[in-house]
């Protein structure tokens, strides 16, 4: 989810404590704030610390001036190779090719796991918005394979990798049981950061830190606040597809998203959004001392929130259907190859939920 | 002969507003200032009825708030609320797209002038019961919005060095950046508010200066240093713009905008990002819609909550100016208002067509570091008119202020702290116990 669907939810989360709305209004108290602040938590410790820290066994870094495909797919290659003859697990990290302060090569990096090979593509020179300039392509070599000689383990998501802007994605080579090797994805993305327990035990640390200058009973409302916000995150990010490793330190390995929704998309972050703000103000109504909504919850929420978005859905289904109608009288050539069509909407899938925090 | 007054004041409105939006850094809240001051004696006289009065302000903002476009794009001097549209127009600009990008916003500000007239009618209904929900928690409201602003702002190092210590201090570069713009704008906020250094007859530009120097100058100022020189400029006969960019754009954009209208504090570029960021936008044309839209329905829209019978909201500065001679005729004036808007709109958008065309040739005829530079100079002198020294002293500290996210690469929108963090600690009431430690109060 983006990170304003993750503050606002944390928010909303906040605002169900009445004791909470009590405390911010009585004492203009900032701590439903709290509940936004934990509540994108999650997401900042992952891209603001851990992705620094990770130690990365290989690193992919190639010439400017003159790139190498066949540098680049071995250098994968060989880390593959390595995680399986060592089994153990392997990093590595394929930076970026700047060009200019608003240009960078892209290139794509393909695990072709029926062939046992790395494929790499050197694509055109792109801008920030990833946008390919004409006329920019390389000359001379732009495709080169490598050969592994280990089993890559079927992928939920990720096929095809973009490197193109800002920093370069990375992977672990996860050596499994069954003689496969696992391609996780930004492994250090979803880890403790993303577990339930670690909700507990921040609100568990600000019940005690806040205990001392509060007052343990009032502290204990701002610890619930605290873990609601890690809480509806964590949650929230399981209807994707990453996961994530949910009862840290207890669990080890991240568990697949339930891939009921592209967590980067329109819909899932603007009902969430609409469905906040609906229950913030719904909480502000019900601690004010003259009520402006006087209809019990389930018709307010019918009213506000199932209304509008049963309204928009409508709109954008009528501008499918004129989309699908135009398209048909007016057919756009599909030149992507239709085997190779599904990895690459799962690697959007992926980068989708991520991509928010490299912008 | 009422209804010629009027559109003669709408027209008379639109047209001086489109030509005082394309001078760089002249806020309309500036003209309007002046054109208050002016014409007071003759109001106070009763010469001129309060609908011609109401259709003449309203006019100009109409106006101001879809052209400003050009400035911000065209010459590099943004208002606090066209800083998210300048960086792709710029960009634009530099591929020879800059008409079409100022298009798009354009067209987005249709859709927040059709937004405006078209919700108008829940407006009396729905207005003052969120006004009477939200008043209580409007200090955390504002404090959720600049805890977001500080947490959203990621990395953007190259994770490239060699040891991971160096990794990160390098990724936090433009977060201290940021940090360290959202908390000196935050303190000039203060000194600002607390002890403003304007002359008393034009206290109403007090915060002139400081937006100047925190938005306009630092733009200018990397024109004429980078002596950048755009491409010839390509007329597009179309806009590549379909029914779902134009109406998600819109949406997007309308949501933020009348959020930003109903919330103090909160600019339009604000609204139109938080609301971007709720809706996903992905697609450039997308976010210049709904920039487009996302400013007019926070001009016009905070405006026009004056008018909203039984709500009056006081929102932005024309209301703020007005409010003084101003008495509320209820429905009527609230009806005379929406037609402005309706009328206004229109216009404005033809002068926006044929305004970007005019300049766009102009940058084609005169060397384009040359019009920074005079940008630069007109920018001073109108600071130096208002304020004086003083005045001048404060452009200088905001444009060192300004600069930082210029250096290091983070995001303008921290020195909207400026506002946000006085206002906010204020509505919480420790606002003056802050002034007192630094030695304001």
């Amino acid at each position: 989810m983006k990170g304003l669907t993750h503050f606002i939810s944390g928010v909303a989360a906040a605002t169900c404590f009445p004791q909470a709305m009590q405390i911010s209004q009585l004492e203009n108290s900032y701590i439903i704030v709290l509940g936004g602040i934990f509540g994108i938590l999650p997401d900042t410790i992952d891209f603001k610390f851990c992705q620094f820290f990770e130690k990365y066994d290989y690193i992919v870094d190639p010439d400017p001036r003159n790139p190498d495909p066949q540098m680049i797919a071995d250098t994968i290659a060989q880390a593959l190779n390595d995680a399986h003859d060592s089994q153990q697990p392997k990093s590595i990290i394929m930076h970026t090719i700047k060009k200019g302060s608003d240009t960078w090569r892209q290139y794509r990096i393909f695990f072709d796991i029926d062939n046992k090979k790395v494929r790499v593509t050197m694509g055109n020179l792109v801008n920030f918005s990833k946008v390919p300039y004409p006329n920019t392509e390389l000359s001379g070599k732009t495709v080169a394979e490598a050969d592994i000689h280990c089993q890559i383990s079927k992928q939920v998501y990720d096929k095809e990798t973009f490197v193109d802007i800002m920093t370069g994605p990375s992977f672990m080579f996860i050596p499994q049981k069954d003689g496969t090797i696992k391609l996780d994805f930004l492994s250090w993305h979803r880890r403790w950061s993303h577990s339930l327990t670690l909700g507990v035990y921040l609100g568990l640390i600000g019940w005690f830190l806040l205990g001392f200058w509060l007052g343990w009973s009032k502290a204990v409302i701002y610890g619930l606040v605290i873990t609601s916000g890690v809480w509806v995150h964590v949650l929230q990010d399981q209807l994707g597809y990453m996961g994530s490793n949910l009862f840290w330190p207890f669990t080890k390995n991240k568990t697949i998203g339930t891939k009921t929704m592209h967590s980067g998309d329109a819909w899932p972050n603007f009902s969430t959004v609409w469905l906040a703000v609906t229950i913030i103000l719904f909480n502000m109504d019900a601690n004010n001392a003259v009520r402006m909504i006087n209809m019990p919850f389930w018709q307010y929420f019918i009213f506000i929130y199932l209304g509008p978005l049963a309204l928009i859905y409508l709109g954008d289904k009528l501008i499918s259907l004129w989309e699908k109608y135009d398209a048909k009288k007016n057919p756009i050539p599909d030149f992507t190859p239709t085997g190779i069509k599904k990895d690459i909407l799962h690697q959007t899938e992926v980068l989708k939920e991520v991509e928010d925090s490299f912008a | 002969m009422e209804i010629i007054g009027l559109l003669g004041a709408i027209v008379v409105g639109t047209l001086i507003a489109s030509v005082m939006t394309c001078l760089p850094a002249l806020h309309i809240y500036n003209v309007a200032g002046f054109a208050l001051l002016f014409a007071l004696p003759v109001i106070r006289e009763g010469l001129i009825s309060s609908s011609i009065l109401i259709a003449f302000m309203m006019s100009l903002i109409v106006a101001y708030s879809i052209l400003n476009t050009i400035p911000s794009i065209f010459l590099g001097a943004p208002d606090e609320s066209a800083i998210f549209v300048t960086m792709p127009g710029t960009r634009a600009l530099m591929q020879g797209r800059g008409f079409e990008t100022a298009m798009l916003t354009a067209v987005g500000s249709l859709g927040g002038i059709a937004f405006l007239l078209l919700a108008s009618f829940i407006f009396p209904y729905f207005l003052p019961a969120l006004r009477t929900i939200v008043s209580p928690y409007m200090h955390w409201v504002l404090g959720c919005i600049l805890a977001f602003m500080i947490m959203a702002e990621w990395p953007k190092g190259e994770n490239r060095e060699k040891t991971r210590w160096l990794r990160f201090f390098n990724g936090w570069k433009n977060l201290w950046a940021g940090l360290l713009t959202l908390l000196l704008s935050g303190i000039l906020g203060f000194i600002v508010m607390y002890k403003p250094m304007m002359p008393i007859e034009i206290s109403f530009q007090n915060i002139m200066p400081t937006f100047v120097g925190l938005f306009a100058i630092p733009w200018v100022l990397q024109n004429i240093i980078s002596k950048t020189e755009p491409p010839k400029q390509h007329i597009a006969e179309s806009l590549d713009v379909t029914p779902r960019v134009f109406l998600r754009g819109a949406g997007a954009g309308c949501l933020g905008g009348i959020f930003a209208a109903i919330f103090p504090i909160v600019t339009g570029g604000i609204g139109g990002m938080l609301a971007g960021h709720a809706t996903a936008q992905r697609d450039e044309r997308m976010f210049i819609v709904s920039q487009g839209a996302s400013k007019v329905v926070y001009y016009v829209g905070g405006f026009l909550l004056l008018f909203v019978p039984g709500a009056s909201f006081t929102r932005g500065g024309m209301a703020y100016m007005l409010q003084g001679v101003y008495t509320s005729h209820g429905h009527s004036d609230y009806y005379i208002a929406l037609a402005v808007i309706g009328i206004s709109g229109a216009i404005s958008f033809f002068t926006m067509l044929y305004g970007t065309k005019a300049v766009i040739w102009l940058i084609g005829k005169i060397n384009y570091r040359f019009i920074s530079i005079f940008t630069f100079i007109f920018i001073t002198s109108v600071v130096y008119y208002m304020g004086g020294f003083p005045g001048i002293a404060v452009m200088l500290v905001s444009t060192g202020i300004g600069m930082i996210p210029v250096f290091f690469h983070s995001r303008r929108m921290n020195c909207m702290g400026v506002l946000l963090i006085p206002v906010m600690l204020n509505m919480s009431g420790h606002g003056p116990i802050i002034a007192h430690w630094m030695g304001l109060l």
